[in-house]
C-alpha cells in the first residue's frame, strides 16, 4: 500500500534545528547595528553577541540533530523502525551539513540584501573592522570541525548542552596539543602572516573531521540503549559524577535554611566541573607558555574565558531550576512547608552567587596569579581601556538572567538553555532597535542624539527588563506548571516592554538632557 | 447467551467454552438455527485468545452440536444429532462419574444426591417450558 | 510460509552489564502463530531479552533469532516482519497524532489504513492532537495502532499495560485480540512480556517464568493449569502434620491445610482421602498463582 517514504523523514529531521538557525542567522545579521554603537563603548557586546550567536547556533544545528532524539528520547522509537543504522546516519549528517551551509549562505545574502539599502558601504566595511581574515577562516573551520564531530560527542555525552561542550572543548584540545608539535617542525612570530598555516590549519581540520565523522558513524550502527531512558545511564546531566565532598555538603536534621543551601550548591554541581575542566586548561596554556617564551600565546586566556564566562553563567541560570524538573524533584520541593518565594530567591541567590564567583570572579582570580607568573603585558581581556572584561561580564549576567528565567518557564535546562540563548540575541537587538528608532525621532525633531543619552537609555531599558524578568520568574515559580504558551506570552510580553521601554526613553531622552 | 470462563477450573479454556455451549444448546439458552457469536468478538468479550475460540467452535464442530454455514456463520443444530446415541451416553458417563466423585467428597450420601437428581431436571424442565413461551 | 521456523529462538543467550536485568544463560522458543507470555519479577531480564531481540542491546554470547534471521546481521529484514510496543513511549513531542503515525508509516511497506481509521475511532483519538499532550495511555493506543496498522507477524509487547486505567487496559487486550489476530491468525505471533499476568491469563497459549536471568519455566498455559492444583482440606480434629511428596507448598492452620501441588495432585487427593476429611476441595491456580508459586 505505503511504499517507504524517505522525503517524510528528511522533513521530520529539520523541525528541531529550526529554532537554533533561526537564532543563527538573525545573531549573525546583528552586524548591522555595528554603526550605532560606535563610539557607544559596546562594540565589544556586539561583537561577542553576533560571533556567539552565530557560532553558536549553527554548532547547535547540528547537535539537535542527535541531541534532541536523544533528549525526547525517541531514539528507541527511531532505531526499532525498520530502516538500517548507517542509512540513518547518512540522513542526519545530510541535514545537519546542510542546514549549516544553508545557514552561512543564508547569511551572506541576507547582509548582502541589507547592505542594498545601507549608507554607502558601511555595511561591508563594518564587517572587515570587526572580523579579521583569520577569524573567519577559523570560523569555518570549527564549523566543519563541530557538524562533523557532533554525532559522536552527542552521543557520547548523552546531552545537548554535553554535546556541544564536548564538541568545542575538543577542538580547543586538539588545538592545544597540536600547536608544540607544529612549532618543532616551524617557529614564526605571527602564525597567521604565513599562508602555509592557514593549508596546515585547514588539512588538520579535514583530517579532524573526518575521522570523528567515523567514529561517530561507528558509534551509531553499534549504539545499544541500555536504559530507554537515556542513552548515558544516570543522570541527565552528563557531566554529574560522584561528588568527593558528599560528607560536607550531607543534609543533616537542623535548620531547613541550611539544608536547602546545601541541595543548592549540589545542583550547581555541573558548572564546578566545568570550571575544573577550565582552569586545567588554563594551567595546560600556562605551561605551554614557560615553555615557549619567545611566543605570545597569551591571548588563548582570552579565547577560553570568552567561552567559559558566558556558557557557565548560562548553565548556572538554568541549572537550580531546569535540574530539579527533569528529574522529577520539584513537584516534591514544592510540597514542602517552605514558602515559594523563599525557595525562589534562596535559587536566585545561590546561583548568582555561584555564576559571580566562577564565571566571572574565577577567571579575574586566574588572570592575577598568572600575571604574576607570566609577566602579561595587559593587553587583551585585562586590558581597562579596552572595556572587554565589562562587555563579557555584561553578556554573562545576561546569559545568568536569561537563563534563570526561561528556567522557571520551561521544563528542562536544555530547552531554558536554548530560550536563554535565543533572549540574549534577540533582547538586546530590540533594546538597540528601540534605541535606534527613538533617536531617528529626535532627529526628525531636529534634536541630535548623544552618547550619554543612548547608555542612559539602554540602562533604563535593561532595568526595567530585569524588574520584569524576576517578577515573571517569581509568579511563574509559584504556579509551577510551564506550559509552551505561557513561556511564548511571557516572551513576547519581556520583548515587547524591551521595544517599548527603549524607544520610549530614546525619544523622550531630550526631557532628562 | 452468556458464557464466562473460569480460570481455576482447571479444565483448558476452550473445553470450558465447548461445555458452556453444549449446556446453552442442552437448556434452550442458544436454539437449534440461532446464530452463535463469532468468533472474534467472543474472543474480545471474553478476553481469550482467537484461536482458543476457533479451537472450541471446531470441537463443537466435531462432535456434532454447531454447524458452519459459509457466509452466514455458526448455527446450532437441531436436536437430533448424528451423534451415535452411544457415545453421547458416553459423554454424559463422565460427566456423572465425576459428580458422584464430589458427591462422595462433599458426604451427601446416595438416595440424597438421586433426589437432587430429580429436584436439578424438575428445575431445567421448568426453565425449558418457560423459554419456549417466549419469556 | 514456513511454519515450522520458530518465529523466536533464543539459546544461551547472556548479556550482562551492571547488575540488574541481566541475562545469563536463557533458552527460549516462540513458535509461529500464538500467544507467548514472558514473566518474570523486576530486574528479572524480561525488558533485556526484548532488546536483544530488537537489536538495541548485543548479546555478550548467545544465539537470537527471529524467523531464522539474525537481528545484528539482518536488522532491517527482521524489523520488517515485526511491530514494537514499549513500556514507555516517546513520541517526537511536536507531531500529531496524525503526523507520527505517517511518519512511522513511511517505513513500512504496507499499512492498513482501514485498521487505522477503525482503530482511531475505537479509541477516540483526536488525530490533529499534539503527542506532549496526550496521556499515557493514548500514547499507548497510538503507539498499539502504529504497530498493527502494518500487520507485521510477530508483535512484540513490553510492559504495555502498565501504568494504565483498567478500562484502557480492557480494550488494549480487546484490540490485541481482536484487531491483530483478525486476519492470518496462523501466522500472527504475540510476545508479551509483562508482570501484569492476570490481565493476559486468557490470551497466553505458553509462558515462560524468568528469574535472575534465566528461564525457570516454560509450560503451555492449558496445562499449567491443568498441573498446577490448590487443594484444600478441613479435618474433624487437628490436620495431620504428614508432608506430601509432590507439594509445592503447603500450609497447615488448625483444623485445615491447604496444598498447593505441581503435577501430583491426584495422588495427594488419594492421601488426603485416607485421612478422612470433613471437607476437601481443588481447584486450579491462575497463571499468576503459579509465578507467585514458582518464585516464592
Amino acid at each position: 500500500m505505503n511504499n517507504p517514504q524517505p522525503g517524510m523523514q528528511l522533513v521530520k529531521e529539520f523541525r528541531p534545528i529550526l529554532l537554533p538557525w533561526i537564532g543563527a542567522v538573525i545573531a549573525g545579521s546583528l552586524i548591522v547595528l555595528k554603526p550605532l554603537v560606535d563610539g557607544v563603548g559596546l562594540e565589544t557586546l556586539l561583537i561577542m553577541v553576533v560571533s556567539y550567536g552565530f557560532l553558536g547556533g549553527l554548532a547547535l544545528v547540528p547537535t539537535m540533530v542527535f541531541g534532541q532524539e536523544v533528549h525526547d528520547r525517541t531514539l528507541s522509537l527511531l532505531l526499532v523502525q525498520p530502516v538500517g543504522r548507517s542509512r540513518i546516519w547518512r540522513q542526519k549528517m545530510l541535514v545537519a551539513a546542510g542546514a549549516v551551509i544553508a545557514g552561512v549562505g543564508a547569511e551572506v545574502a541576507l547582509l548582502a540584501g541589507i547592505s542594498t539599502w545601507y549608507p554607502g558601504g558601511e555595511l561591508w566595511e563594518a564587517v572587515q573592522t570587526s572580523f579579521r581574515g583569520e577569524q573567519l577562516f577559523l570560523s569555518g573551520v570549527f564549523l566543519v570541525a563541530t557538524v562533523c564531530s557532533s554525532g559522536f560527542w552527542t552521543l557520547e555525552a548523552g546531552s545537548i548542552v554535553g554535546g556541544v561542550v564536548f564538541a568545542t572543548a575538543s577542538q580547543l584540545v586538539t588545538a592545544l596539543a597540536l600547536v608544540p608539535v607544529w612549532e618543532r617542525i616551524r617557529s614564526y612570530d605571527d602564525p597567521f602572516r604565513d599562508p602555509l598555516n592557514f593549508i596546515i590549519i585547514g588539512v588538520m581540520g579535514l583530517i579532524y573531521s573526518g575521522l570523528f565523522l567515523w567514529l561517530g558513524w561507528r558509534k551509531f550502527v553499534r549504539l545499544e540503549l541500555r536504559d530507554a531512558r537515556s542513552v548515558a545511564s544516570g543522570n541527565s546531566s552528563s557531566l554529574a559524577r560522584r561528588w568527593p565532598a558528599r560528607a560536607l555538603l550531607g543534609s543533616r536534621p537542623e535548620s531547613p535554611v541550611l539544608n536547602l543551601v546545601r541541595k543548592e550548591i549540589w545542583l550547581q554541581k555541573p558548572i564546578a566541573q566545568l570550571a575544573g575542566a577550565f582552569v586545567v586548561f588554563w594551567c595546560g596554556v600556562v605551561v605551554l607558555q614557560r615553555l615557549r617564551p619567545n611566543q605570545d600565546i597569551t591571548y588563548l586566556f582570552d579565547v577560553v574565558t570568552c567561552l567559559f564566562a558566558p556558557v557557565s553563567a548560562l548553565l548556572a541560570g538554568c541549572i537550580s531550576l531546569g535540574e530539579e524538573r527533569s528529574l522529577n524533584l520539584s513537584l516534591s520541593q514544592m510540597a514542602l512547608p517552605f514558602s515559594a518565594p523563599a525557595q525562589w530567591l534562596l535559587k536566585l541567590l545561590v546561583s548568582l552567587g555561584t555564576a559571580a564567583v566562577l564565571s566571572l570572579g574565577l577567571p579575574i582570580l586566574l588572570f592575577a596569579i598568572t600575571g604574576g607568573i607570566l609577566e602579561l603585558h595587559g593587553s587583551g581581556l585585562m586590558n581597562p581601556k579596552d572595556e572587554g572584561i565589562l562587555g563579557l561580564g555584561l553578556v554573562s549576567a545576561l546569559m545568568f538572567l536569561l537563563g534563570f528565567w526561561a528556567s522557571t518557564l520551561s521544563g528542562n535546562t536544555v530547552r531554558a538553555a536554548i530560550v536563554a540563548i535565543v533572549g540574549v540575541i534577540t533582547l538586546p537587538a530590540l533594546a538597540l532597535l528601540g534605541i535606534y528608532w527613538g533617536t531617528l525621532f529626535l532627529k526628525a525633531e531636529g534634536i541630535g542624539s548623544q552618547n550619554e543619552q543612548i547608555k542612559a537609555g539602554l540602562w533604563i531599558t535593561a532595568a526595567g527588563a530585569l524588574i520584569l524578568m524576576l517578577s515573571q520568574s517569581l509568579i511563574q515559580f509559584r504556579r509551577w506548571q510551564g506550559g509552551r504558551s505561557q513561556l511564548l506570552s511571557y516572551s513576547l510580553l519581556l520583548a515587547g516592554v524591551v521595544l517599548f521601554v527603549a524607544v520610549g526613553t530614546a525619544s523622550l531622552g531630550f526631557l532628562m538632557l | 447467551m452468556l458464557l464466562q470462563i473460569n480460570f481455576k477450573s482447571g479444565k483448558p479454556v476452550y473445553l470450558q467454552v465447548v461445555d458452556q455451549i453444549k449446556a446453552a444448546a442442552a437448556s434452550g439458552a442458544v436454539q437449534s438455527g440461532e446464530p452463535l457469536p463469532s468468533i472474534r468478538p467472543l474472543a474480545e468479550e471474553l478476553r481469550v485468545n482467537r484461536n482458543t475460540i476457533a479451537k472450541a467452535y471446531t470441537e463443537l464442530e466435531n462432535q456434532g452440536i454447531i454447524e458452519t454455514l459459509p457466509g452466514k456463520g455458526c448455527f446450532v443444530k437441531p436436536n437430533n444429532s448424528p451423534l451415535k446415541k452411544e457415545v453421547r451416553r458416553k459423554l454424559l458417563t463422565e460427566e456423572i462419574d465425576h459428580v458422584i466423585v464430589q458427591a462422595h467428597h462433599l458426604q451427601v450420601p446416595p438416595d440424597e444426591f438421586l433426589n437432587l437428581v430429580r429436584e436439578r431436571q424438575a428445575a431445567m424442565q421448568e426453565r425449558q417450558n418457560s423459554h419456549d413461551k417466549g419469556l | 510460509m514456513n511454519n515450522t521456523t520458530p518465529a523466536i529462538e533464543i539459546k544461551d543467550l547472556v548479556y550482562t552489564y551492571g547488575r540488574s536485568d541481566a541475562v545469563h544463560g536463557l533458552n527460549l522458543t516462540v513458535p509461529a502463530g500464538g500467544c507467548y507470555g514472558l514473566f518474570g519479577r523486576n530486574g528479572a531480564g524480561k525488558t533485556t531479552t526484548m532488546k536483544c531481540l530488537l537489536n538495541l542491546l548485543r548479546p555478550r554470547s548467545g544465539i537470537v533469532r527471529l524467523f531464522g534471521m539474525d537481528p545484528a546481521k539482518q536488522e532491517v529484514e527482521v524489523k520488517r516482519r515485526l511491530a514494537y510496543v514499549p513500556d514507555y513511549v516517546a513520541f517526537y513531542p511536536w507531531m500529531s497524532v496524525r503526523e507520527t503515525l505517517d511518519y512511522l508509516a513511511s517505513f513500512r511497506a504496507h499499512w492498513n489504513r482501514d485498521t487505522e481509521r477503525g482503530l482511531l475511532d475505537r479509541f477516540q483519538l483526536d488525530q490533529r492532537q499534539q503527542t506532549s499532550t496526550l496521556s499515557k495511555g493514548q500514547k499507548t493506543q497510538v503507539a498499539l495502532v502504529a504497530a498493527i496498522c502494518p500487520e507485521p507477524d510477530l508483535l512484540l509487547l513490553d510492559e504495555p499495560t502498565s501504568g494504565l486505567d483498567p478500562i484502557v487496559r480492557r480494550e488494549f487486550i480487546e484490540t490485541v485480540i481482536g484487531a491483530y489476530q483478525e486476519s492470518d491468525p496462523g501466522n500472527r505471533t504475540i510476545l508479551v512480556s509483562t508482570h501484569l499476568i492476570s490481565e493476559f491469563e486468557g490470551l497466553i497459549d505458553e509462558f515462560t517464568i524468568m528469574n535472575k536471568g534465566r528461564e525457570v519455566l516454560t509450560l503451555g498455559a492449558d496445562q499449567a493449569r491443568d498441573r498446577y492444583q490448590k487443594i484444600r482440606a478441613r479435618f474433624a480434629t487437628n490436620a495431620p502434620e504428614t508432608t506430601f511428596p509432590g507439594a509445592l507448598r503447603q500450609r497447615r492452620n488448625a483444623r485445615e491445610l491447604e496444598i498447593i501441588a505441581n503435577g501430583g495432585g491426584p495422588e495427594i487427593l488419594d492421601q488426603l482421602r485416607r485421612l478422612s476429611p470433613e471437607s476437601l476441595t481443588t481447584e486450579a491456580l491462575t497463571l499468576e498463582e503459579v509465578f507467585i508459586a514458582t518464585l516464592q
